[in-house]
């Protein structure tokens, strides 16, 4: 009939006429075909999905080759999908990366790089079934070691090494630069030195300096110096300058007479580790073992692990390395499957009518789940392949950055291994099937019928599971946060509102269309400017696609708020308690190692000097049994005279009096008593900074732990059990501080100053605030870019509607004002329950330690998170929405959704 | 000339691309819709029926030649005014998707008002909706409603502006015949009860028989004309006219 008809009308048309209608008839016919095509591309897709119904495991070739053909197809759905599990992926290859690198990166020996084996004291504390803490001062071996080493078959001679702390003056001031050790020149050969000039120490008073450490002074052999050991100076004559077999990066050594050395010490019969050089043609590793079987109680180090023993601070770093990257990356892994579950849910979401057109051409819910399934493991796969490199990249970035914190030593190498980079993988292909099986369990449930309809409305009601799993974390992140600091003592409480935080950003995803609606009702249900109507009217009606894209906008602002005010609040009450326990006149410091004990003494005889107070500090473990096992906990420390606190010092005092702390007693603060589960009168087990154990009393608990430490013992008792056995503050009160100031002028490194010297003063390794800034950036620049990810794509599907409002005589600019009002509603919404989220944890958390209901919110800082939040967002939403606009409105509604 | 024709279509040509490659969609058309009837325009795919329609509505711009819509001249109108044209004075019913999902039914038949900044005439609203026999139906949303009578919502949103026009694109295209004959006897009775003006593109030789009369088309110019349609005649025409 078509044929005919075509050829009756054209014969009253001239030829060129003719030829054209044949060509769109041609063209028509083209059309069908290609209509005809599809259709059987479809059917071929269906008949596919039924065939992969047969397979009942999950993944089978034709699923997968289905789920590919769709992806290729959709590459603009995916790309969101494929960015959030690739930079998902980089993240968690960088925090496996820096962690391998913890556990079996080492910094290349320094000092001890001549020597074989270097044995050392076990240098942590065991603990069954746990990973052994680190003893925070240098555990020593007793000097006959050295003997019973060299007795040791292979061994061609073991050297006894002690390390002392040096401050070098030069030209009357302190030395900058690495640390500077002194040694016994015995000692030097375990480097070994080579003296470039002058002579080995000799006379008491000489010492050989390293050549970096001479340039810098800019002294040589002949010359006078002043070292400060402890805070005694002492006058020394260069008698030499030597050169190690390769340069420093962590240290500078001055080498004494051994006498001298072994004086300068302190405990006299002790080294600190003990030096071989190897017989030639032994190995190293079965060289250690022996000595390990012949000398009990030694530990011994090989290779790059030497420099754990060489300074504490390496192997510190190395505990600090792997305990910030598994916390950080446990952290990513679950943010990571949150984003990539919620990007994966919205991308399904938006494919509703091809998931019901599937559904029409006899598609079963199972082969649409399989179908999705297949998708999110695809699309899982490829982006954490592609995240690898960048992730590789962005561990070498964190490296530079910790080097350059001083978080890491210097020379700490990284170690990059395939193992990082499948575990990241296997995890990022996890996130997304777990997400993906999210996703399609909704989107199975996509009736045939829809496929027909024209308009894709998102069901009203969300899933009783979703709902009341949502509605039941509610409570429980609440009780986390405010239950526990309430009635659990210790620290239990701040680590239960810690993860308050989390627990209900997640009850805000499972809640989100519902908290969002209610915020779009609260705002007002029908204002009469048009733009704001139509965008209450969308906020409310598309509750849960935008909710799932605000919800990493709302995980942003929680975490940014708990983190940040959670450590301002931590900051500003160790401050607060530092500065109003410090009730002293005055207080000494020290830029150099620390301050001899022996000063107070002497200070105490300066007219006009009432009281002095000695404040040493150490890290110590206290263990208490729970149930079955042994539980431990690691606290900072003090050491103080009981005698002086009440006229230096006010840390509070609870319960219990300060003035028993003599002999083997402890003060402990509420919280670490709370933890440990002790009281006035109890005895605990404190292991001192070098592993001796103290079953102390408890004399009394107080209340400012977080300014000064939440063990206080004996400074007799601290001191004998530090490394260098120095003290770290004087408190003095005086009223004559002319003539203080006077008695301190022999003193070089020492300076006087109020009580804001004790806050100046480092309580933890200096680098550690900046790190966990560093990864926090991380973390939230992951937020950000999920963020974006998700509010693009949200915004890009709008064209069709846009086209529409535009046809029915919307002008573009009202467009623009309709998506600005989203724009708002979608950070004002996200900082309102953000912050909300992030509440409870802060006040639970500020209540645990400082009974104050009142968190630390610097008003700064919170605006900047809001404004960090808009300056996401808004771009996220404007220019999507800017370029949805472009084309004409006619051929943008015509497009399919 | 103001008071007899709605549209007025004088020597209209649109031209796509430059060139070799340029691709004349209309070519020199001239033609009048007189006020208060319905017209039917049909033609073969690719005869220019859409390109018509954009240029008749103000969605697109002719290459050459002007449109009156009522007795306002389109040409040399900018984007905004178009826009308020669209707005006030022509009213829309596509194939599908005329609704936007996030609204009641009411609020998108109001929506023209709320959008010229007017307080909505929610009394109007209800007659509207009355009219076309959706007198309940207000406060659902579009997902609610069948495709029939979410085409009478569209209708109904024409109508309310009291327009100089309403263009049909196709609007029984996603439509069962049933439903389909409810819409087009909607029009109809429209343009019998209160004298307005249709003009609806169709390739439904039984949707061009409730006009009261159809204009063809074929590679851009105008082919004939039918008064007093009926399905046969009009099919006789289409298939003289080629494939459609």
């Amino acid at each position: 009939m078509v044929s005919r008809g075509n050829g009756a009308g054209a014969a009253d048309r001239p030829p060129t006429e003719k030829a054209r209608r044949a060509e769109e008839a041609r063209a028509a016919r083209k059309a069908e075909n290609a209509r005809r095509e599809e259709d059987a591309r479809r059917a071929k897709r269906a008949k596919k999905a039924a065939k992969a119904r047969k397979k009942v495991r999950t993944l089978s070739r034709q699923n997968l080759s289905l789920a590919w053909s769709t992806i290729r197809g959709r590459k603009g759905g995916f790309a969101a999908v494929l960015i959030a599990v690739a930079v998902g992926s980089a993240v968690i290859t960088a925090c496996g990366v820096l962690l391998e690198t913890g556990i079996s990166s080492g910094a290349p020996a320094e000092r001890y790089h001549g020597a074989a084996v270097v044995v050392g004291g076990h240098q942590a504390m065991s603990v069954e079934g746990d990973t052994d803490p680190r003893l925070s001062e240098r555990v020593r071996l007793p000097a006959d070691t050295v003997a019973k080493v060299a007795a040791v078959k292979g061994v061609e001679s073991a050297v006894g090494d002690v390390s002392v702390r040096t401050t070098v003056l030069g030209k009357g001031s302190v030395l900058d630069g690495p640390p500077v050790y002194g040694h016994g020149w015995s000692a030097a050969v375990l480097t070994p030195f080579a003296l470039r000039s002058g002579t080995p120490p000799r006379a008491a008073d000489d010492v050989v300096l390293d050549g970096d450490l001479a340039r810098r002074a800019g002294l040589a052999p002949g010359d006078a110096v002043t070292l400060v050991t402890g805070s005694a100076p002492g006058s020394y004559r260069v008698s030499g300058v030597a050169e190690p077999a390769a340069p420093f990066a962590r240290q500078s050594a001055v080498f004494f007479t051994d006498d001298r050395a072994a004086r300068l010490h302190g405990p006299p019969g002790t080294v600190d580790a003990v030096g071989v050089l190897a017989a030639k043609g032994t190995d190293a590793g079965e060289l250690a073992d022996r000595i390990e079987k012949a000398v009990p109680g030694a530990v011994t180090y090989t290779g790059d692990d030497r420099s754990d023993v060489e300074t504490l601070d390496v192997g510190r770093m190395r505990a600090f390395v792997i305990e910030v990257a598994s916390a950080f990356g446990a952290t990513m892994i679950l943010l990571v499957v949150i984003v990539v579950a919620g990007t994966l849910a919205l991308s399904v979401q938006q494919r509703r009518r091809e998931l019901a057109l599937l559904r029409a051409v006899g598609a079963t819910p199972r082969q649409v789940l399989r179908m999705i399934g297949g998708e999110a493991v695809l699309v899982g796969g490829i982006g954490a392949v592609l995240g690898a490199v960048p992730g590789v990249l962005l561990a070498m970035l964190l490296h530079t950055v910790f080097t350059g914190a001083g978080a890491l030593p210097p020379g700490f190498s990284l170690v990059i291994t395939p193992l990082p980079l499948l575990f990241s993988l296997l995890i990022c292909v996890l996130a997304a099937r777990i997400g993906g099986r999210l996703a399609a369990r909704r989107a199975a449930k996509v009736s045939a019928v829809e496929a027909l309809g024209d308009v894709a409305v998102e069901p009203k009601k969300l899933g009783w599971f979703r709902l009341s799993l949502g509605v039941l974390l509610v409570p429980a992140g609440l009780a986390v946060a405010v239950v526990l600091p309430i009635v659990l003592p210790g620290e239990a409480a701040i680590e239960g509102a810690a993860s308050s935080a989390l627990v209900l950003v997640i009850a805000v995803g499972l809640l989100g269309p519902k908290l969002f609606g209610g915020v779009a009702k609260l705002l007002g249900r029908r204002p009469a400017e048009v733009t704001r109507f139509l965008a209450l009217a969308n906020s409310r009606a598309r509750a849960r696609r935008v909710s799932a894209a605000t919800t990493p906008l709302i995980m942003g602002v929680t975490m940014a708020s708990a983190q940040l005010f959670s450590g301002t609040t931590l900051a500003a009450t160790a401050h607060d308690q530092a500065v109003d326990g410090v009730i002293a006149d005055r207080v000494v410091t020290s830029v150099g190692a620390g301050i001899s004990p022996d000063l107070a003494e002497e200070l105490r005889r300066v007219p006009g000097v009432r009281t002095v107070g000695r404040v040493a500090r150490t890290s110590t473990i206290l263990t208490w049994p729970d149930g079955d096992g042994i539980q431990y906990r690691v606290s900072a420390a003090q050491g103080v005279d009981p005698a002086a606190v009440p006229d230096t010092l006010d840390l509070g005092v609870l319960r219990g009096d300060l003035h028993g702390l003599t002999g083997s007693t402890v003060a402990l603060s509420r919280l670490v008593a709370g933890t440990v589960g002790a009281d006035v009168g109890d005895r605990v087990e404190v292991h001192l900074g070098d592993g001796t154990v103290e079953k102390a009393e408890v004399v009394a608990v107080y209340e400012n732990g977080l300014g000064f430490g939440d063990v206080t013992l004996p400074h007799d008792v601290v001191v004998a059990h530090t490394t260098d056995r120095l003290d770290q503050w004087l408190m003095v009160n005086t009223d004559r501080e002319a003539e203080l100031t006077e008695a301190l002028k022999a003193y070089p490194t020492l300076r006087v100053g109020d009580a804001g010297a004790v806050t100046a003063a480092p309580t933890d390794g200096a680098g550690d605030g900046g790190i966990s800034l560093v990864l926090n950036a991380v973390l939230l620049g992951y937020l950000a870019i999920a963020v974006v990810n998700t509010l693009v794509m949200a915004t890009i599907s709008r064209r069709r509607e846009f086209a529409l409002l535009r046809l029915v005589g919307t002008r573009t600019g009202q467009v623009r004002a309709m998506m600005r009002q989203e724009a708002g509603i979608i950070v004002l919404s996200a900082v309102v329950v953000g912050t909300i989220a992030a509440l409870p944890s802060l006040i639970g958390m500020s209540y645990a330690i400082r009974h104050s209901v009142f968190p630390s919110i610097p008003p700064l800082l919170y605006l900047g998170i809001v404004a960090a939040a808009a300056a996401i967002a808004w771009p996220a939403v404007m220019l999507p929405a800017r370029l949805a606009l472009r084309p004409p409105a006619v051929e943008a509604i015509a497009q399919p959704e | 000339m103001a008071g007899r024709y709605a549209l007025l279509l004088e020597s209209v040509t649109k031209t796509y691309g430059s060139g070799r490659n340029a691709v004349t969609a209309l070519d020199n058309v001239t033609m009048g819709v007189p006020r208060g009837t319905f017209l039917a325009v049909m033609g073969p795919s690719g005869s220019g029926k859409s390109t018509f329609l954009h240029c008749s509505a103000g969605l697109d711009r002719p290459t050459n030649g002007g449109v009156t819509l009522g007795d306002t001249r389109l040409t040399g109108l900018d984007e905004e005014q178009l826009t308020e044209i669209r707005r006030e004075r022509v009213g829309f019913v596509f194939q599908a998707y005329n609704l936007l999902d996030s609204l009641t039914v009411a609020d998108n038949v109001g929506l023209p008002f709320r959008l010229a900044g007017a307080p909505v005439p929610t009394d109007r609203v209800r007659v509207e909706l009355a009219n076309v026999g959706l007198a309940d139906m207000g406060d659902r949303y579009p997902g609610q409603l069948s495709g029939g009578q979410r085409q009478r919502v569209a209708v109904a949103r024409a109508l309310i502006t009291g327009p100089d026009v309403i263009f049909a694109d196709e609007p029984t295209g996603a439509l069962d015949t049933r439903t389909g004959k409810q819409v087009l006897e909607l029009l109809r009775g429209v343009v019998d009860r209160t004298g307005q003006t249709v003009v609806m593109v169709t390739h439904d030789p039984v949707a061009a028989s409730h006009a009261d009369s159809v204009t063809f088309l074929a590679d851009g110019r105008l082919a004939g004309e039918l008064a007093a349609p009926t399905p046969e005649k009009v099919a006789e025409r289409m298939t003289r006219l080629g494939e459609w």
